[in-house]
């Protein structure tokens, strides 16, 4: 037996439906015929799988759960916005009140957080729920304290892999997206944070949910700084409502990454060699205080980097199924060592005040446009040491690293043009 | 263009001229087959890894009073390690019996030379677990095979076997009943499971069909552990 949370009235449907010839999962709303498989005593969809088992033969129960009105709610403190920010928020407020959905794109470091903060304060004071959906659980995991401390009067719920809040009412709820299965049309508001990252970028299944947990006519705001080409083509033809913020808080331009041209890097690591112009550009970082993030395309080519560069920095490479991820990572922040060897896991969602970025064989294909301005994004983010050097070793020039160098030098020009650089 | 039905990677076939001329499944990536591991010499009845020829457990069945009187061949295709522990979790405990074709080709290539007479003997699963897991894979595997099945027997406990430990396995009595009696003289049965871990269940289906005349009974499961 599966459960929802439904604003509609409490009834029950079955797991899996015919359409004609073709089957849809009430659950996951999948209508591939291919996802679907015959047991001995229906059909069920493999899609929802992880989340129990939706068949012809099971019922999902869609509970009403009413929210109690809250009469108000506001901020702890008062929030300092920029003046891009100030509009991006108010661009928000309009776009909810008119019921469409906007997509606020701003660039890595924009404060894309605060500026929703007011749109949730006035659906909320309007006695809404709002849902702010995330496809990573890091993300869930910082943002729910500080929500909880910024709002007050407002009940919030984190739900997350594991969450022990599941079931819990609230006006605002924190989630992954993942966890969006368990509400049937409940919603008057999402905001969708990095809409363009794993796993929910280019995944029917998460699109669905987001669907499925909205009631019909609520909006989504959407929050991004590298958007996906679907959704650059909807901003081009006028499809999505758009806001953009080219500049950071702090003002300066983002560092426009220099591309630095090196023969074979992968299978010279492999042999335990590590090219001359990446040694000595780390070399030049050593005399300074500045950290280094080194991106590697794979698990394999950091280990072999982190074997060369062990004796003479140091450092330490973290990757997903690294042991004491956390541990590492929490070290380099606090300064314990110079240069940190990592996969693309790194490459949103972590701050650290002074850094340089280089990556090491760009031109591998994990390291898309998107990926690319993501990484770039790390460089130069706190107010005291605004600019940073950051390079992108390849073999060859790839469209991707084009496209990226492009996007960060249209957005600073943009920011220029709107005279707001400092 | 098929995905894998573990990983969900898509899997690329590489052409050559086996591939053109003979027709072959493949439902996991060659990523996730290299992860199962096929069962290869050991204990000659039951497939355990030892370096002895029959192992100690094999030996325990063999003094028992009730069991010395017929001995068991078993065969399992893989051992049972973290990657089939993986594959089981998704195929019983999420209910994914599509996973079960993953094994269809080494299931046939291991059959292909059995001779007849043979009757395939599904262990049976609980109404109330059938009903919650909506297939009883054992009558699945056997299904794979597609020689003759006799559906026969009846569960009568409803806790799960990998909940209890050694000793309550090998206590338990009549966990399993046949629902008529039936005349299997001069037939070799194979009793079909998905893991074979102390042969507790295997030796106590055995002990019932020994009463109906069989000449040999073998049993066939998809792992060891």
């Amino acid at each position: 037996m599966l459960r929802e949370f439904t604003s509609l009235t409490t009834n029950s449907v079955p797991g899996v439906i015919k359409q004609g010839k073709k089957y849809y999962c009430n659950r996951c709303g999948n209508k591939k015929l291919k996802d679907f498989y015959r047991d001995s005593l229906g059909v069920y969809c493999r899609n929802c799988l992880v989340f129990g088992k939706s068949a012809t033969y099971t019922k999902i129960i869609r509970e009403q759960i009413i929210i109690p009105k809250k009469d108000k709610c506001g901020l702890t403190k008062v929030i300092h916005l920029s003046d891009m920010q100030e509009l991006a928020s108010k661009h928000c407020v309009k776009a909810y009140k008119e019921g469409k959905n906007t997509l606020i794109y701003a660039v890595c470091g924009a404060g894309k957080t605060e500026i929703v903060y007011e749109v949730i304060l006035t659906a909320l004071n309007e006695g809404k729920v709002v849902g702010f959906a995330t496809p990573r659980k890091d993300v869930v995991l910082e943002l729910y304290p500080r929500f909880k401390r910024d709002f007050c009067q407002v009940e919030i719920v984190a739900l997350y892999g594991g969450s022990q809040d599941k079931g819990r009412l609230a006006n605002l709820y924190i989630t992954t997206t993942h966890q969006l299965i368990n509400f049937y049309q409940f919603f008057d508001l999402i905001i969708l944070d990095e809409v363009d990252a794993f796993p929910y970028y280019n995944n029917k299944m998460l699109e669905g949910f987001v669907q499925k947990a909205k009631k019909k006519k609520a909006p989504i705001i959407f929050l991004t700084a590298t958007p996906t080409r679907k959704i650059q083509y909807l901003m081009k033809t006028k499809q999505l409502d758009y806001f953009i913020i080219p500049l950071r808080f702090h003002r300066y331009p983002i560092p426009v990454p220099r591309v630095s041209l090196t023969s074979a890097t992968i299978t010279k690591l492999n042999k335990g060699v590590c090219p001359k112009k990446i040694l000595n550009w780390l070399e030049s970082k050593k005399s300074t205080s500045k950290q280094v993030f080194v991106f590697v395309p794979d698990i394999k080519s950091g280990i072999n980097l982190e074997k060369i560069l062990k004796p003479h920095f140091t450092c330490a490479f973290v990757y997903a199924e690294s042991p004491n991820r956390k541990q590492i990572i929490n070290d380099f922040r606090a300064g314990k060592f110079q240069l940190i060897i990592t996969t693309t896991i790194l490459e949103r969602g972590v701050t650290v005040s002074n850094v340089d970025v280089c990556i090491v064989g760009c031109d591998a294909e994990i390291f898309d446009e998107r990926a690319i301005v993501q990484i770039v994004g790390r460089a130069g983010r706190d107010k005291n040491y605004p600019t940073a050097d950051v390079v992108l070793f390849c073999d060859y020039y790839t469209r991707e690293i084009r496209k990226a160098i492009k996007q960060i030098k249209r957005m600073n020009k943009m920011a220029k043009r709107m005279k707001l650089l400092l | 263009m098929r995905e894998c039905l573990y990983c969900g990677k898509i899997i690329d076939k590489t052409i050559s001229f086996t591939s053109i001329f003979k027709h072959s499944d493949t439902y996991l990536c060659t990523e996730c087959y290299g992860k199962l591991e096929k069962v290869q010499c050991g204990c000659q009845r039951c497939g355990k890894k030892t370096t002895e020829a029959i192992c100690s457990d094999c030996l325990y069945w063999e003094r028992l009073e009730e069991t010395k009187k017929y001995v068991i061949k078993n065969t399992s295709l893989y051992y049972y390690n973290e990657f089939a522990r993986n594959l089981v979790q998704q195929l019983k405990f999420l209910g994914d019996c599509k996973l079960l074709l993953v094994f269809k080709n080494d299931i046939l290539s291991l059959f292909k030379k059995v001779k007849k007479n043979i009757v395939l003997v599904p262990v049976p699963l609980h109404e109330e677990r059938l009903s919650e897991r909506g297939f009883n894979q054992s009558y699945l595997i056997a299904k794979l095979i597609g020689l003759p099945i006799l559906d026969i027997l009846v569960r009568n406990d409803n806790t799960k076997q990998s909940k209890k430990k050694k000793q309550e396995r090998l206590m338990l009595d009549n966990q399993y009943q046949l629902k008529h009696d039936v005349n299997l003289s001069g037939k070799t049965i194979i009793i079909i499971d998905d893991i074979y871990t102390t042969g507790a269940t295997i030796h106590k289906i055995a002990r019932l069909f020994y009463q109906t005349g069989v000449e040999q009974i073998y049993s066939f499961t998809l792992f060891r552990s």
